[in-house]
């Protein structure tokens, strides 16, 4: 499935107006647990004093000697925009992108033209705080001209400081590659990376504010942070599109805190060596890591012989949860936290009007029939059928409205 | 978002008419009010007084110190505020944010911004500290209390209207 072009930061872009200068700054400024020693105010991100505060206090929150600290570049907005373009043209296109942009669209998932790369750099040159190239090992800051102010600078760079630790030891080119064979798969190994920076820059960022961390009340803030990301996610237009720029720092940050206490550095170690393996896992830890409870694969239908297999996906249950949450119904949370197992797939066919024509079907097993049945009740939009039988939901849907009975036929038969 | 709403509620307190309730406030305030007003022919010495806090109630939601110090910033506007509305509305919000920056925090202050600081923060929204000092240091205790109140862990819905009820 198609990504966003860069990594975000949303959260802390969500900022107050500039307040003029600071010679009110003389509250209390709380430690971070573990890091008692280092300085948590806002700095000016310019200057290498700062960086090197912030290097050494990210290496400290992640549990790492600081060693040498990567190249800092502050982007303009301009530039920032001419750097996704010139990543989006030298991106070697996807095998058969026209049919899966297609048969996004029929899922609902895309809407039309929503996959236009002008309108995603411009989303993206908005929504990103910087980011962290794992080619050139270079920490990247996107001014936001007024809007970027040592408080909202700070963390963004403590956050992209983070991902150079992690790329010092696990390899973060190899990381994503190893753990990108499903939608579903990539998203849950993404949420390790960016959870992680995320987690230790919302430790910083409460020092950095004035509050103490130890007084936060951290599980209704992470509750907070993913029911705004869901609302997020069930408002876009696209879906698809938004969700790898809120799911990986809500749910992740949220699921590296519940074992960070314990474990710490050597615990999120241990996640890059095997990191959660599909989202329902990570968005159903909610005070605890749950175990994983994956189910055994679904068989491809046999399609008929005038369609022509293009492709194959896993959707998980944060594609589950894209597909019910436009519904907004609020049991689709609880419903796809019941998930199981899911497999999509891509067929290419051609028309009576010999045009193009492409199919999508994709197949769920539940816990329960019943949330098979609510799940089929709730699928919105989008230019398919749902229908579910026992704990398994079937939706598909072609873009020329030929018949997709076959489909249900064979995935819905006892 | 919230972090405007004092700023902006401090606009709306001083550029709208509203009932009939003179305060100490009202006069700290008014006394800077009135010399831009004489100054620029809005109102004249013998009634600017008594007009300019009878139309602002809203200026009771303010400490003494923070309407006087708005007040004195207010004196020295360009006249050219009094036909632009959006120029009047700038120029007060700016104002109120260097008079709550000239004020020395309050350890009662102190104590509410770290509650309303924590409280928005736990709604994943961002409030510094310093910068609650700054957008609240004008308002009285008795509305810093009311919006102490807010404080209290409800639902983030909750804190914002609450937050905004007071305000208003």
């Amino acid at each position: 499935m198609r990504r966003a072009l860069a990594k975000a930061l949303p959260f802390v872009l969500v900022v107050l107006a500039g307040c003029g200068a600071d010679d009110k700054d003389t509250a209390p400024r709380y430690p971070i647990p573990g890091c008692e020693s280092f300085d948590t105010s806002p700095c000016d991100i310019t200057t290498p004093a700062c960086q090197t505060r912030l290097f050494e206090l990210a290496a400290c929150l992640h549990g790492v000697e600081p060693g040498d600290m990567p190249p800092v570049t502050l982007m303009s907005e301009n530039d920032f925009r001419s750097y996704l373009a010139a990543e989006a043209a030298a991106q070697q296109p996807m095998p058969n992108q026209d049919r899966w942009d297609a048969a996004n669209e029929v899922l609902g998932l895309v809407a039309p033209g929503g996959l236009d790369t002008a309108t995603e750099i411009d989303d993206t040159v908005k929504a990103v705080g910087g980011f962290y190239d794992d080619q050139t090992k270079t920490v990247h800051v996107i001014d936001h001209g007024a809007d970027s102010t040592p408080e909202t600078s700070c963390p963004v760079l403590l956050h992209e400081f983070v991902h150079s630790l992690q790329d010092r030891e696990v390899d973060l080119t190899s990381f994503r590659q190893m753990h990108d064979a499903t939608y579903d798969a990539d998203l849950a190994s993404d949420a390790v990376i960016e959870g992680e920076a995320q987690f230790q820059a919302q430790r910083y960022m409460a020092s950095m504010l004035g509050l103490d961390p130890k007084s936060v009340d951290w599980a209704r803030f992470y509750a907070e942070g993913i029911a705004s990301a869901e609302e997020q996610i069930a408002q876009a237009p696209s879906p698809l599109t938004a969700t790898p720029n809120s799911y990986p720092y809500a749910w992740g940050s949220r699921y590296i805190s519940l074992g960070w206490a314990a474990t710490g550095h050597s615990g999120v170690l241990d996640l890059f060596a095997e990191p959660p393996a599909d989202t329902q896992r990570e968005m159903a830890s909610v005070v605890a890591r749950t175990d994983d409870v994956a189910g055994p694969p679904i068989a491809a239908p046999a399609a008929p012989a005038q369609l022509t297999f293009v492709g194959d996906d896993a959707l998980g249950a944060l594609g589950a949860f894209e597909l019910l949450a436009r519904s907004e119904d609020a049991s689709a949370e609880s419903i796809v936290l019941d998930w199981r197992s899911d497999h999509l797939w891509i067929y290419a066919g051609t028309n009576a009007a010999e045009l193009p024509s492409t199919t999508v079907v994709w197949a769920c097993d539940f816990k329960t029939a019943g949330s098979a049945a609510g799940a089929a009740r709730l699928v919105f939009g989008g230019q398919t059928e749902a229908r579910a039988v026992g704990s398994r939901l079937v939706v598909a849907g072609a873009d020329d409205g030929s018949s997709v009975d076959w489909a249900f036929d064979a995935l819905l038969s006892p | 978002m919230s972090g405007k709403v004092g700023s902006l509620l401090v606009a709306a307190c001083v550029a709208f008419a509203c009932g009939n309730s003179p305060s100490s406030p009202g006069e700290a305030f008014c006394k800077g009010y009135c010399k831009f007003a004489e100054r620029c022919g809005v109102a004249s010495a013998d009634v600017c007084p008594s007009e300019c806090f009878d139309d602002r109630p809203g200026l009771a939601m303010l400490s003494i110190e923070g309407a006087g110090r708005l007040g004195d910033c207010v004196s020295g506007f360009d006249c050219s505020t009094v036909t632009d509305d959006d120029l009047w509305k700038s120029d007060i919000q700016a104002c109120s944010v260097a008079a709550a920056a000239a004020i020395t925090p309050t350890p009662r202050l102190r104590s509410f911004c770290t509650a309303l600081s924590e409280a928005w923060f736990d709604c994943n929204t961002v409030l510094s500290t310093s910068d609650c000092l700054d957008q609240y240091g004008i308002f009285s205790d008795t509305v810093l209390d009311e919006l102490g109140a807010c404080t209290e862990p409800t639902s983030c819905d909750t804190l914002k209207s609450c937050v905004e009820g007071v305000l208003q």
